[in-house]
């Protein structure tokens, strides 16, 4: 008996063990920082000066200031702007470039692009084409008569643009990921639809979407916390504005900590932003039970 | 493999470059803007002070990621000696915690009286003189003079008339329903152009005993006058950073912003239009701000202190100015206006005008609450111009509320 | 049959067609950009110039010695390299634990990985100086890549692939006398060598876009990367010289596109077992 509860403990160390190098920079710089957020949430701190214990006082203002729950909300809506966009158009996108062919490579190439390029660089890209009086979307525009918008600058139009980008952004990465999904669904499978007289909408629909349910559920939950995590693109390109129309949590937890000096509120502010996600991802993860695994 | 160990030996090749320091040499650490290059300057005062070595470290891209920087490096001990710091970012805060050596401290009576007063009142906070001015820019009115001339526009003196001509200028060129000629735009830090005109009203923001008053009728006005400008065109409305690159391409009348964005604009306007600029406009009376930013000296030991007094005071002298005046900034000590270098750039009229502004210079205290009504002025500009409806006296009483709360917990 | 054929083709020029456009769209922005890297100051902001009537290729010597890129380019690989080194190396380690050892803490541990995911690291910068500044490490080339050596999108990636390993090759292994280690470096990790692909890519984006982190815990020029001189540019006092700034973001970008499509194959198959459980 005792030489097995030995076994079982080696099992325990052995297993952790593994994990050492990465857990510990994982405890010590992501974690731990979070707990600490925790205690500083209840301190007024402005950095320089001495922490002052106050309580809950950071989230009793944080609560009952329409600010939070108007970035709440923000943060919510680029998702749900964001993710059907890429979830849709990128399954889509997948089933076009699912042949193995040369041309198809150069296709998933170029769709690819945008997420493995420089944020702060192409964020200023997509301000100068968003521009309302030179930019190339409103010359675009102009070419079709139709008049120019104002695209960053009205709080109605600013965050959709944003969302734009993200998209453009998210798209081709999705597609990818789904095409992973697609290509590991057997042959047999597919021909055994098209012997059953199936045609190429029906495969789709009745095989190849169900199948690729557990990439999609993954596609989804990625796509979640980067959204909601979104934060160099609106810094750079609007820093929340106009009239704070595309201020998320991040960018205004940013503002507090490192524009404001108001440390104590800004971890507050994280909290409950961890909270959001926490809450997002539990919500999508009720939804597994709809994710069929037997391929 | 290789390229693990070649790795590791850039690893260490860099550690070992970050920790030099010469055992004879005494050196101070200077902190920097990225665009700042104080090289020149700091060669002379080495070849002058021998033994002292001067290491300017640019710290950040703005004065945002400056006062990021320092209030890190407080908080692990490792603050510079000398050090950059823009106006309205935490310079009392660093008082209060009680790491900033003011310069009341390191500078005599007449030392103190060379810098212009109302340059002082600036970096002045509870009645101590904190830091020193330095890189000072002032807001001034910049205008397109081609563009006024067609319009048989006169140049404007007061707000009002500011107002009047931005709406007269106002102009679809092509017809597709959007305005492509507007009156008149403020830089990014709008904010900062906000505040004289509150002035110029007659009216206060910070009062010199340290009380806040946002809600003052003057303010108002300011406001209403901003939703004017929105309402009728003159004003595009959330378009300020790109408000420079929109005035050199001659789709705005006016533009308002700091008198250091001269060399940047001659260059980028060319010989597109001819440049014109003038006071920031007056009303009832006239009263400008000043920008930029002063030197601070942190605490450290009292040679190391000494020794940075004496590198803060050349750096303030007339020898100690060339870099700030390439870059456009004003002169801000009685012996830099006397200096020949100045007397001769009074005779370009442009730095004629930019320069008599000093006259008009009014400082106001620095308060810790200067980044918190900097956040919220910047998000009712915005929200003003976005709804022009807005109510402006509710709006600006929510400021009050924060910035009084703020003070509260300070 | 012959219809059959022929429906098909109409198809594929379809499907060619719209992908064709599609691609268009996605890659307008970097044609764009790459255009006004070119461009004179006055013909970037004339909204009837499409192509340059000129060439400027010196904006791009402009933009380069706008500051000390080759000190900011050399450190911005060498951090992005190094990153990816420790990326590939922790999260392999805590991937093979996690797909294949059993024990108890296995769930609860990884859980407790997938949710440090949900934390915004600008909420992590001030601990994380201080944490640093206590180790007397500030300023230093270990700092500044310290926080983002674990990726925990990689364990999570690493994970799946090496879930589809039989055991039984990693028993033969063990039955030729093969130790824990050998296992794992000779069975394991050859396997994962796509998905090492994806990580070192992602690892190597997230470095070279990083910004304020290194900012913040660093004090000398000499541990300065790319995203600095950029933002320098952009906030520019006199406001953005647009074609320079387009000719820096041409350059910050173009060498990581490189790299990706030298990798995209590998990638690729990297990033497909994304959704498989």
């Amino acid at each position: 008996m005792k030489a097995r509860t030995k076994r079982l403990l080696m099992h325990e160390v052995k297993g952790v063990a593994w994990t050492l190098p990465a857990l510990s920079f994982l405890l010590l710089f992501t974690l731990y920082p979070m707990v600490n957020a925790v205690i500083t949430s209840f301190y007024n701190w402005n950095l320089t000066g001495r922490k002052k214990y106050i309580g809950l006082y950071n989230y009793k203002k944080l609560l009952n200031s329409p600010e939070i729950w108007d970035s709440i909300g923000r943060t919510v809506q680029y998702v749900i702007y964001i993710l059907p966009a890429t979830l849709i158009l990128g399954f889509v996108l997948a089933l076009l470039l699912k042949k193995a062919s040369k041309l198809n490579v150069v296709f998933r190439t170029l769709l690819f692009t945008p997420r493995v390029s420089s944020m702060v660089a192409i964020s200023m890209v997509w301000i100068f084409i968003y521009n309302p009086q030179y930019g190339l979307l409103n010359s675009i525009l102009g070419f079709f008569g139709i008049a120019p918008i104002r695209w960053l600058n009205t709080p109605e139009t600013a965050l959709p643009s944003l969302c734009i980008i993200a998209i453009w952004r998210m798209l081709g990465y999705s597609a990818v990921v789904y095409l992973g999904g697609i290509q590991n669904i057997s042959e047999e499978v597919l021909e055994a639809s098209t012997i059953d007289g199936a045609n190429a909408i029906q495969t789709v629909w009745h095989i190849t979407l169900p199948l690729t349910t557990p990439t999609a559920f993954m596609l989804m939950i990625l796509n979640t916390i980067e959204i909601l995590k979104m934060f160099t693109t609106i810094n750079v390109m609007t820093q929340g504005g106009p009239a704070m129309s595309t201020t998320n949590l991040v960018v205004m937890l940013y503002e507090y900590a490192f524009r404001r000096y108001q440390v104590g509120y800004a971890s507050a502010i994280a909290l409950v932003l961890f909270i959001l996600i926490l809450a997002i991802n539990l919500l999508q993860m009720a939804l597994e039970r709809f994710v069929s695994y037997d391929s | 493999m290789k390229k693990f160990v070649s790795l590791v030996l850039t690893l260490c090749l860099t550690l070992s470059l970050t920790s030099f320091a010469l055992a004879e040499d005494v050196t101070l650490e200077f902190w920097v803007r990225n665009s700042d290059d104080f090289s020149n300057e700091i060669a002379t005062f080495e070849a002058a002070n021998p033994g002292v070595k001067i290491k300017q470290v640019q710290v950040g891209a703005n004065y945002d990621d400056l006062v990021a920087k320092y209030n890190a490096a407080q908080v692990a001990g490792n603050l510079p000696q000398v050090a950059l710091v823009g106006q309205r970012h935490g310079i009392p805060q660093w008082y209060d915690a009680g790491v900033l050596v003011p310069a009341a401290e390191w500078m005599t009576e007449e030392e103190q009286a060379d810098v212009m007063d109302n340059f002082w009142v600036r970096y002045t906070y509870n009645g101590v003189r904190l830091a020193v001015p330095f890189g000072s820019s002032s807001p001034v009115l910049w205008y397109n003079k081609t563009m006024l001339d067609e319009l048989g526009l006169t140049v404007p003196e007061t707000l009002t008339q500011l107002k009047e001509a931005a709406i007269k200028a106002v102009k679809d060129v092509d017809g597709d329903g959007a305005t492509d000629i507007y009156g008149v735009n403020f830089n990014s830090d709008t904010p900062w152009y906000i505040q004289p005109m509150v002035w110029c009203l007659g009216g206060n923001v910070i009062s010199e005993d340290g009380t806040i008053n946002m809600t003052s009728d003057e303010m108002v006005k300011v406001f209403e006058m901003l939703a004017e400008l929105v309402s009728t065109g003159a004003l595009p409305a959330n378009q300020h950073s790109s408000a420079n690159a929109d005035f050199c391409n001659g789709t705005s009348l006016f533009y308002i912003s700091s008198c250091a964005s001269k060399g940047g604009l001659q260059k980028n306007i060319g010989d597109k239009f001819e440049l014109g600029v003038a006071l920031f406009p007056g009303e009832v009376t006239r009263n400008v701000c000043i920008g930029g930013n002063g030197l601070a000296i942190f605490k450290s030991t009292p040679e190391l202190e000494e020794l940075s007094a004496k590198f803060v005071k050349f750096m303030i002298s007339v020898e100690g100015m060339g870099f700030q005046l390439t870059q456009g900034y004003m002169p801000f000590t009685h012996s830099q206006f006397a200096s020949e270098l100045i007397q001769e750039r009074l005779q370009d009229p442009m730095w004629n005008i930019v320069l008599s502004q000093v006259d008009y210079i009014k400082g106001q205290n620095i308060h810790p609450a200067d980044s918190t009504i900097w956040s919220e002025m910047t998000n009712l500009i915005s929200a003003v111009e976005a709804d022009p409806t807005l109510d402006i006296p509710a709006a600006l009483q929510k400021i009050q509320d924060a910035v009084d709360e703020f003070m509260l917990l300070y | 049959m012959k219809m059959n054929r022929h429906h098909i083709s109409k198809w594929e020029i379809m499907r060619i067609v719209l992908l064709t456009v599609i691609c268009a769209v996605i890659i307008l922005p970097f044609v764009w950009m790459i255009l006004n890297s070119f461009k004179s100051a006055d013909e970037v902001l004339d909204k009837n110039i499409i192509f340059p009537t000129a060439w400027h290729p010196e904006n791009y010597v402009l933009a380069w010695n706008a500051a000390p890129f080759d000190i900011y380019f050399k450190n911005s690989i060498l951090m992005a390299l190094a990153t990816v080194v420790g990326q590939i190396i922790t999260s392999s380690m805590a991937a093979y634990s996690f797909a294949k050892l059993k024990y108890r803490l296995n769930k609860p541990l990884f859980m407790i990985f997938l949710s440090s995911m949900m934390v915004p690291s600008e909420a992590t910068i001030v601990s994380n100086y201080l944490t640093i500044s206590g180790m007397g490490l500030i300023n230093t080339f270990f700092s500044v890549i310290a926080p983002s050596i674990v990726s925990v999108f990689g364990v999570f990636l690493l994970r799946q692939f090496y879930m589809t390993i039989p055991d039984a090759l990693m028993e033969a292994a063990r039955i030729d006398g093969a130790g824990e280690v050998k296992v794992f470096t000779s069975v394991i990790l050859p396997l994962g060598k796509s998905a090492m692909a994806t990580i070192a890519i992602m690892g190597f984006i997230a470095s070279w876009n990083s910004y304020l982190w290194p900012l913040i815990i660093t004090s000398s020029m000499e541990l300065r990367t790319v995203q600095t001189g950029l933002r320098a540019m952009i906030d520019n006092d006199l406001g953005p010289t647009w074609e320079q700034l387009m000719a820096m973001a041409t350059l910050v970008i173009v060498p990581v596109l490189i790299l990706f499509v030298c990798l995209q194959k590998y990638f690729v198959q990297g990033i497909t077992k994304v959704g498989l459980k």
